[in-house]
């Protein structure tokens, strides 16, 4: 009976390998044939919704095409960080997961250098290379771009028709935002130009930080004072509460406060400015809009910030092999193009569905054409700490107290955590 | 009614086969029966026993888990407040943070309450008096607030609690329909901002809802819980009716006047002795259907064998002597089929020959009958001849009738068959004188009789046609010897009649004997007939021989049994 089967098993093999390219006679199929069992692989992910519908798709699709493997996909959704903190510290983490702050987590995760050496059929230079940048650690890749999100300027185009405006192009100055804002605003109606976020994220706002030339931390993670609280810093940061001051932006999204896109949606707020996230429900709500590039500061040119999301392998995962399968599959062509909720990460991708010349898609991929800095949480082990000296004082300058002694004393305060 | 049961008693209890049934089905129902009551009691003792424990463990982690929420919200409660209460620790200057230091106490307040939650905590919150909130933005306080739960929460007075289930449809992010546990604890603090703050933790309430699921489908459990207002904060939806058979779990946890209800329906309770029970019961009606097919498939061929036994014995006493039992088997059975067989075969033969013996004497009666016609007529003419013949001096003629008279008197005689030998004997001379008065002193008698044999019986007229047959045959003009030897043997008589005449070849003795060349001539019709009468009279074993030498002698010998 045994023999049998390992015939079988023989024949099985032989004639995969006949048929089949060096995917599936790889070592995740070696595995099948050792253990002969199902294997559950757990995925641990931060979305909801419609995001999580089609990662269920493609864990289908996967299961499909490898019929030993069930994938077990863990939603945490807004818990995620608590729940795989604690799996890590459990020692019983998913074997694969959606990452982003690699910082905090790189050193519980399975570097990914062995397994692309061993698969020459994945093809690195079909992604954005400036992806990479986001999900590496001391010169390590730790994950796969699974998607990505620039910024840019929603705007609302039939209130942009009733004032009378042209709509916003590429290429704009920032000065060019404030004065349509303002026209854009009716304090009578409560419509305003544009929302500006109470305590916004400090990540979202290094794009615009940069675009002044400045950033918030030095290029080798050494020093914030001249930087942090530069004048280019200070200028671009306290514009957003330049501008809730003179009444052409409303607060938005603070504690117990209606989010910025249900004011966008409303038709309260003419512009706002964030990833691909809200695209969906805006075409959803109707809204005719656009979007476009950030705006610029005079002379200067246009700098943006990727969010990026990557799927990493947990180092204590047991099953590694078939996790990198999974890991391969997700960012797969045929994977990328059922995830319509992000922007594709491969650029043959861009080129056959040609979203870059899709309006509203395109602004992204400009983005993303401009988006070669690194962001201040990959160059320091502590910006935690230095970020929440750095929100608090943008919190507070969001309120309208002065800008400068605000930065000046979140530098004091951080100095401490730099160079350690 | 009595005669049916007596109809049964006659009918059906006497049959092979229901007797067979009954058999086996005693014979496999005793052990079954034994062996299943007892493999029953035993197993589902053991089942019971391991269900019911299992049961208990079950219900004990249902209080268990409850217990353990209970017990982490209160704890992490507990800590909180004591943290708050302790003015050096906490510095909540502002209670809605506009500056720099405000946003960095408040994040720092906020970690330090991020840091309480576990896996299951879905949100840990400082809700101020005027609806302000530390902890993360995901939580809409307004709609909190309008849920049912929160106008309690503001009659609560210090040391009380709150705990109770709600959904999460007061959250800003993710969805809307999970349950969760949610504790509310007022901070006892008489400072600025925390003065009538409420702290509030919710635990994902999931896990336990499922887990209560599991207990309502899998063992039937109803459960109701109440807090410690008495109030039902969750009772299982359809429960069945209330028994007082019910297996019934109460619980009372004193720290937070929770009580935990849970009720088991006996039946289901005991369910798995019951599916044992179902199972044993199947098996033995199983086994009585097996039985009964086996003892019918087993008792038909044996009571099919003496049922045709039966019907060909039937159709023997109606009198159908061919009947023939095929023979099927070598056992018992088929060795009475074929005794019966030969039996059968030795009755037909049986009858086939008494038949033929009735046919025969009827035949001899019949001629019998012919010669009898009007003996008188015959006797009266002779007598008168005889006398007419004594007046004319004819005394030849005279005594020759009379002889001839004396023979015919013996011969057309019927009243008696078997007559001693002695008159035989007699007779034989009145016709050995008509054949001297007709052939003149020719011939030679010598007759050598064994005195005892005389009155031995002998058919009538047994030994004048063998007289007739020398006569007529052996002789040439009545020249000749005839010798007469009657001898007893022991047992039987013999008779020996010995001529010196021509003799007779093979042929014409067998002839003589044959009843298929009785001819019409009458020649030989004699000797047959004797040969015949002495076999009717005596069997087959005695009867008539003959010898002959040609151109010598031959000799009639005559065997027949001792009668008298």
């Amino acid at each position: 009976m045994s023999k049998f089967r390992i015939t079988v098993l023989a024949l099985i093999l032989v004639v995969m390998a006949a048929c089949s390219d060096q995917q599936s006679n790889s070592r995740a199929e070696q595995i099948r044939k050792e253990t002969n069992e199902i294997i559950v692989l757990r995925f641990a992910t931060w979305d909801s919704g419609e995001a999580l519908e089609i990662q269920e798709a493609i864990a289908k699709k996967f299961e499909e095409k490898h019929p030993f493997i069930k994938v077990q996909l863990e939603a945490y959704g807004d818990e995620f960080d608590q729940k795989l903190a604690a799996a890590f510290g459990a020692k019983n983490p998913p074997d694969v997961m959606y990452m982003w702050n690699f910082p905090a987590y790189f050193q519980s995760l399975e570097p990914l250098e062995n397994f692309i050496r061993r698969d020459p059929a994945i093809d690195l230079n079909d992604f954005y290379q400036g992806l990479f940048n986001y999900s590496t650690m001391y010169r390590e890749l730790y994950g796969m771009p699974a998607g990505f999100t620039t910024r840019v300027i929603y705007y609302n185009k039939d209130l942009f028709d009733a004032a009378g405006i042209p709509y916003p192009k590429d290429g704009w100055t920032w000065d060019d935002f404030r004065s349509v804002a303002k026209k854009l605003t009716n304090p009578a109606t409560r419509q305003f130009g544009f929302g500006v976020r109470p305590e916004p994220d400090t990540f979202d706002l290094q794009g615009i930080v940069w675009s002044n030339g400045s950033s918030f931390i030095s290029e080798d993670g050494k020093k914030i004072d001249s930087y942090m609280n530069s004048p280019e810093t200070i200028e671009s940061i306290k514009m957003f509460a330049d501008m809730v001051k003179e009444k052409s932006a409303v607060l938005v999204g603070g504690k117990n406060q209606q989010s910025g896109e249900e004011f966008f949606k409303k038709g309260k707020i003419a512009m706002w400015e964030s990833g691909i996230w809200p695209l969906e429900k805006f075409k959803k709500a109707k809204v005719n809009f656009g979007t476009v590039e950030m705006p610029a500061f005079n002379g200067k040119p246009v700098r943006g910030i990727i969010s990026s999301s990557a799927i990493s392998i947990a180092k204590d995962s047991k099953n590694k092999d078939v996790a990198w399968e999974f890991v391969k599959f997700f960012s797969s062509p045929e994977a990328i193009k059922m995830r319509t909720a992000d922007l594709p990460v491969r650029i043959s991708m861009v080129k056959e569905l040609q979203t870059d010349q899709d309006p509203l898609m395109g602004p992204f991929y400009k983005m993303l054409e401009r988006a070669n800095a690194t962001p201040a949480y990959l160059l320091t082990k502590n910006w935690d700490e230095i970020n929440r000296n750095l929100s608090s004082a943008i919190n507070a300058i969001m309120l309208e107290q002065d800008a400068e002694e605000l930065l000046n004393n979140a530098v004091i305060d951080s100095e401490k955590f730099i160079g350690q | 009614m009595k005669n049916f049961t007596k109809k049964i008693k006659n009918y059906s209890f006497r049959s092979i086969r229901t007797k067979m049934v009954l058999f086996f089905l005693i014979v496999a129902l005793f052990p079954l029966l034994l062996f299943g009551l007892l493999s029953y009691g035993k197993s589902s003792e053991i089942v019971n026993k391991q269900f019911n424990d299992y049961e208990q463990f079950a219900v004990s982690q249902l209080n268990e888990q409850i217990e353990n929420i209970f017990e982490q919200m209160y704890v992490v409660s507990k800590d909180i407040n004591q943290y708050l209460s302790d003015p050096t620790l906490v510095i909540l200057q502002e209670e809605i943070p506009r500056t720099y230091t405000g946003f960095i106490e408040i994040k720092n307040f906020e970690r330090y309450l991020e840091a309480h939650k576990t896996y299951d905590t879905k949100g840990i919150y400082l809700i101020t008096n005027t609806g302000y909130y530390y902890g993360n933005s995901r939580l809409d306080i307004h709609k909190l607030f309008k849920k049912p739960f929160w106008k309690e929460i503001n009659s609560l007075k210090d040391g009380d609690l709150w705990i109770g289930f709600y959904n999460t449809d007061h959250y800003f992010t993710g969805k809307k329909d999970e349950k969760i546990i949610g504790l509310v604890f007022p901070i006892e603090s008489d400072f600025g901002v925390l003065k009538g703050s409420k702290l509030l933790v919710e635990t994902n309430a999931e896990e336990l809802f499922s887990y209560i699921g599991f207990l309502e489908n899998d063992l039937h459990a109803s459960i109701t819980l109440k807090n410690g207002k008495n109030q039902v904060v969750y009772k299982t939806k359809n429960t069945q009716k209330e028994l007082t058979t019910d297996i019934i779990w109460n619980n009372h946890f004193e720290a937070y006047g929770w009580d935990i209800h849970i009720r088991i329906p006996k039946e289901y309770y005991y369910q798995s002795s019951t599916v044992i029970l179902r199972y044993t019961i199947a098996a033995i009606l199983f086994s009585i259907i097996l039985v009964s097919v086996l003892a019918v498939v087993f008792s038909v061929p044996l009571t099919r064998g003496i049922k045709s036994l039966n019907s060909s014995m039937k159709r023997v006493s109606e009198g159908n002597l061919d009947t023939q039992i095929p023979i099927r088997s070598n056992d018992e059975l088929g060795i009475l089929s074929q005794n019966f067989n030969v039996m059968v075969n030795q009755i037909k033969e049986l009858i086939e020959k008494i038949s033929m013996t009735e046919r025969l004497k009827r035949q001899a009666e019949l001629k019998a009958f012919h010669y009898q016609i009007n003996p008188h007529l015959l006797f009266n003419t002779l007598n008168s001849i005889q006398w007419k013949a004594r007046l004319s001096g004819a005394k030849e003629v005279q005594g020759m009738i009379y002889h001839l008279t004396e023979v015919l008197h013996e011969n057309l005689n019927f009243a008696d068959e078997l007559i001693p030998l002695k008159k035989e004997l007699k007779t034989i001379q009145h016709y050995l004188k008509v054949q001297e008065i007709r052939y003149g002193q020719t011939f030679e008698y010598i007759e050598t009789i064994h005195p005892e044999c005389l009155d031995y019986l002998i058919p009538r007229m047994s030994l004048q046609p063998l007289f007739e047959n020398i006569f007529f045959h052996a002789f040439e003009d009545g020249r000749g010897r005839i010798e007469l030897e009657v001898t007893a043997q022991p047992g039987y008589l013999e008779l020996t009649l010995t001529d010196n005449g021509k003799g007779m070849n093979k042929e014409t003795m067998d002839k003589l004997l044959d009843p298929n060349h009785q001819g019409v001539n009458g020649r030989g019709i004699g000797v047959y007939n004797v040969d015949q009468r002495i076999r009717l009279h005596f069997g087959n074993e005695y009867g008539l021989s003959i010898e002959s030498v040609a151109g010598m002698k031959s000799s009639f010998r005559i065997k027949w049994p001792k009668r008298s």
